[in-house]
């Protein structure tokens, strides 16, 4: 929840002209305290993604496969601002892994990547540090399984694209082949590790496009309303006209009749506060989305307007107007 | 009954002919790569070609397709990327892409019909494609890379 805080008029008017800039006081107060899933080990899997089912899988976010495969799970919903390729790229970039050898898993619903709720513009804000951090805890994994291999210190080694090297010997080792031994050792905790500096990243910043861009030139992205299961049927609901309204009576007999409808559902109203509960109305349902969209129009249906029945929005105007001019506190 | 040809393929259908060609393609025959926006020719989102010009299929009647070659964006592509599509890779043009077969649909049918479009031939062959995500310029930039990959 964000709470404006109130600039005095006069002082508001001194600021934009007196520095000639708009000055508007905003102060973010989060409702709920973001905790950042668990990456720690024990915590990482449940057989569900490619992540948990890799051979090295230290974290939930993140498995590599004995072929070098990195598995990246997407734990945000996609709805058109490229998150599922923005978030797996900061953990790669952190992993040093090979862009082109990563795959992109979608997650389901599920409580080991904590609140999954994609809005507000918050996912890689609220995510980035924890990509990076999966990423890197991969990484010194696979760096010390290196080290151990070659009986030298983890620190004189290092990483370039998708492998560990020692400078000094000039040995290298793929991420694939060390994934087994990685495997056996400890997650790092948190504190532990060794992020990369900024002048390092081979991605995060470089103008990297969508994993899903041929996807969506081909026609073959899928989208909420692409989704087909066996013997679905469509619905098109007919909503209140008032906000907050309700059915007063419903005749859905002439629907009915159309060609292909199937059955009308009534949908209870919201208890406000409204939030994010459905508006109510009324569904058709239909062999397809023609059918119902027909069927739609042919509802007979009386509201119940209900509280909002007299909402005038030139009244809130006005009223509006009138707090602008009042003094502020 | 109407008869159809959709993607090379002969088609039959004896359900409402009133029913728009778009619901048929996504519903009947489950071509979802062509979208529903505004089911009122206004948006561009459900472009596909009728007898290889652009045409809105949510306001095309089943009735209205009868008898005609329909394309869409799945068949597009079907042998191989076309060179509005790879213009379009090229160019990073969709950001969400949910108007995206429909503004490349429509670049098709224009370069088809106007090899090498001018800036304001452009716009006004592309003016009733909407892009919520704004990506104009881009499409604008992929057409005329698409036109010399054509010629």
């Amino acid at each position: 929840m964000s709470q404006i805080e109130n600039v005095s008029r006069r002082k508001f008017l001194k600021g934009v002209f007196g520095a000639g800039a708009l000055i508007l006081t905003v102060r973010y107060i989060p409702t709920v305290r973001y905790i950042p899933p668990m990456w720690a080990q024990g915590q990482s899997t449940n057989g569900q993604t490619e992540a948990d089912r890799a051979t090295l899988h230290p974290n939930v976010f993140v498995g590599i496969q004995q072929d070098g495969t990195v598995c990246i799970v997407a734990h945000r919903s996609e709805m058109g601002t490229v998150i599922r390729t923005s978030l797996p790229l900061v953990l790669a970039d952190e992993l040093d892994a090979d862009w082109k050898r990563v795959t992109i898993d979608q997650a389901i619903g599920d409580k080991r990547y904590g609140d999954q709720n994609t809005d507000g513009s918050q996912s890689v804000r609220r995510f980035y540090d924890t990509m990076r951090e999966c990423g890197a805890a991969a990484r010194s994994m696979l760096i010390q399984a290196a080290a151990l291999q070659w009986n030298v210190p983890a620190l004189d080694c290092s990483t370039e694209l998708h492998a560990v090297v020692h400078k000094a010997t000039g040995r290298r080792a793929g991420y694939g082949e060390l994934a087994t031994a990685a495997a056996r050792l400890t997650v790092p905790k948190k504190e532990q590790l060794q992020l990369k500096k900024s002048s390092e990243w081979r991605y995060i910043g470089k103008g990297m496009t969508s994993v899903d861009l041929e996807k969506l030139c081909t026609g073959k992205a899928m989208y909420g309303m692409d989704a087909r299961v066996d013997g679905m049927v469509y619905a098109s609901i007919e909503h209140p006209p008032v906000f907050g309204g309700k059915i007063k009576s419903l005749d859905d007999q002439e629907a009915l009749k159309v060609a292909g409808v199937r059955q009308t559902v009534s949908i209870d109203p919201f208890k406000p506060p409204a939030a994010f509960q459905p508006l109510g109305g009324v569904a058709v349902i239909a062999d397809n989305t023609w059918a119902a969209f027909q069927g739609r129009k042919k509802l007979k249906i009386t509201w119940d307007n209900g509280p909002n029945e007299s909402y005038d929005s030139s009244n809130t105007r006005k009223s509006s107007r009138k707090l602008r001019t009042s003094r502020g506190s | 009954m109407v008869k159809l040809k959709v993607n090379g393929i002969d088609r039959s259908f004896d359900g409402d002919s009133n029913m728009p060609l778009l619901w048929y393609v996504r519903d009947i025959l489950g071509l979802t790569g062509t979208k529903f926006g505004c089911g009122m020719a206004l948006c561009g989102a459900c472009t596909v070609h009728k007898n290889g010009e652009a045409i809105r299929s949510c306001v095309t009647s089943m009735s209205a397709a009868a008898g005609s070659e329909i394309r869409t964006i799945e068949d597009l592509g079907a042998n191989g990327l076309h060179p509005v599509q790879e213009a379009w890779l090229e160019m990073n043009v969709p950001q969400c892409g949910y108007c995206q077969s429909g503004q490349i649909m429509q670049a098709v049918s224009l370069l088809k019909s106007k090899p090498h479009p001018a800036d304001q031939e452009i716009d006004d062959a592309m003016a009733g494609n909407i892009c919520r995500c704004g990506t104009y310029q881009r499409i604008r930039k992929a057409i005329k890379l698409a036109a010399g990959k054509i010629a």
